[in-house]
């Protein structure tokens, strides 16, 4: 079945709209869930949430893709469930890595709380995201928004992961120098 | 934290960008390589750019004599003469154009990345030499040199295969194999399979897999069984006179013959409409050669 005619189902309040999302997206939105929680239980937990989270929100929402939308349902609820876990130790999952690497590309300020707001990150984020050629984007994304274990983005960038390892590494200075040029401090 | 704020507003950035990259995840592992090419036809500006320094900073000899076609292709008495990529730099927008495939230049010649074998320790031979890794986007053209690459990190021979066309770094996933594939002339089918991969060896294992099976992303593949009549099928090949694929009314691919070394080798091969074959990483040569007898 075709996206839109999913988001439709949505619309009508059609509760099969949640078993064609089921059938269409849970494979790859597990995926997005067990990179953050490397835990399968809590990943169907999350997963499960982001169909009831989708028939919440549409309408009034009304995605044109459909699998990002439920994708970035997905992301938000294993990063939520992740901070949950306040009892585990952190260290060892690929999303805790990511926070760390990223840490080096925030320019360093004494005061973080005045920190522009989440929006204008969002868009400066996008802008920088223009700057970057389709290659460098996906690797970038693919690292920090999927959360893709490094061997897989350099192997789907099409790269080896020594490669990989160095492109990410020019892209975090290279989004440092951008953010601290548009003043921004985290 | 500050990283963990940056990977919170990631959630947040176009979904656009998302969707090209959620593309590029679905795309079966065999395919992706060269999947990137027309999703990204800048790709190959950094062979252009190495193709300048290749020339004039390093003063390699140019071909003299020959025609060459609209796209560089040089068809003589002495094959096709591929020519190092050359890609016109965007005007609008070329800092966010350029990118980096993974290579290296070693004694003049453009290594470009090839295929990964995992298990190819035995593969590795003598240490030639080691690539800075410096060259990046940003990287001016003068400083395209000898020693340099996108890829840093020392570089050996692959054993059994010549050092002018193959070339390998090893990474703890396995060992990547570079090939020269460009600034070449070719003559027959010889001139890749047994010159460069030295087919002749023996292939251990074919696969087939059609051009929709690759579109659908189904992960089919077909075990070729009949390895004698295959072999002499790859020997009439070696005879074949290469083509400009330009020059030919070569159509669409129809399918993926995956050939396979003992060594874990592998010489990917596009089956055209028409009759023709080609080199995956060598779109710019065919080989006019019945194809379907072979399949399973």
């Amino acid at each position: 079945m075709e996206d839109q005619e999913i988001v439709e189902l949505y619309w009508k309040r059609d509760e099969s709209a949640l078993e064609r999302s089921r059938e269409k997206y849970h494979g790859y939105l597990s995926r997005i869930a067990q990179q953050i929680l490397y835990d399968r239980e809590d990943s169907e937990e999350v997963v499960n949430d982001t169909y009831f989270k989708a028939w919440q929100s549409m309408p009034p929402q009304r995605p044109g893709k459909l699998a990002i939308y439920l994708g970035r349902l997905t992301r938000h609820g294993a990063i939520d469930c992740l901070r949950r876990r306040t009892s585990q130790k952190r260290g060892g999952t690929i999303y805790e890595v990511c926070v760390e690497e990223l840490e080096e590309s925030v320019p360093s300020g004494e005061t973080p709380q005045q920190a522009m707001e989440e929006k204008l990150l969002v868009q400066l984020l996008n802008q920088f995201l223009e700057t970057l050629s389709p290659q460098a984007r996906a690797l970038f994304l693919g690292r920090y928004y999927y959360f893709d274990p490094l061997r897989e983005v350099a192997r789907y960038c099409g790269m080896g992961e020594g490669q990989a390892k160095s492109q990410l590494f020019r892209i975090r200075k290279r989004l440092k120098a951008y953010l601290e040029q548009e003043g921004f401090v985290v | 934290m500050k990283g963990e704020r940056l990977l919170h507003a990631l959630g947040e950035v176009d979904e656009d960008y998302l969707a090209q990259v959620d593309k590029l995840r679905r795309i079966p592992a065999k395919k992706k390589r060269h999947t990137w090419i027309p999703l990204v036809a800048c790709l190959c500006l950094v062979a252009g750019v190495a193709a300048w320094a290749l020339r004039g900073g390093m003063g390699l000899p140019g071909k003299e004599g020959d025609q060459a076609n609209s796209n560089g292709i040089t068809e003589s008495t002495q094959g096709i003469y591929v020519p190092p990529l050359e890609v016109e730099l965007s005007q609008a927008q070329p800092e966010a154009m350029i990118d980096m495939i993974g290579f290296f230049i070693y004694q003049g010649r453009l290594y470009a990345q090839m295929d990964v074998v995992e298990q190819g320790q035995d593969l590795v031979g003598e240490q030639l030499g080691e690539s800075s890794g410096t060259i990046d986007e940003w990287t001016s053209e003068d400083q395209y040199l000898e020693g340099t690459g996108s890829v840093g990190g020392p570089f050996y021979e692959v054993k059994g295969y010549d050092p002018k066309y193959m070339l390998c770094m090893v990474y703890d996933y396995g060992v990547e194999l570079f090939w020269n594939n460009c600034d070449i002339t070719v003559s027959t089918g010889g001139d890749v399979l047994e010159e460069v991969f030295r087919l002749s060896d023996g292939i251990a294992r074919a696969e087939f897999q059609s051009e929709s099976d690759v579109q659908k992303d189904t992960g089919h593949m077909t075990t070729i069984t009949r390895l004698n009549q295959l072999a002499a099928w790859v020997n009439a090949l070696d005879q074949a006179p290469a083509l400009a694929s330009t020059e030919t009314d070569m159509g669409q691919c129809l399918g993926h013959l995956y050939l396979t070394k003992a060594d874990g080798v592998t010489v990917h091969l596009r089956l055209m409409e028409h009759g023709y074959v080609q080199v995956a990483e060598l779109p710019e040569v065919c080989w006019q050669m019945e194809w379907k007898s072979i399949l399973p």
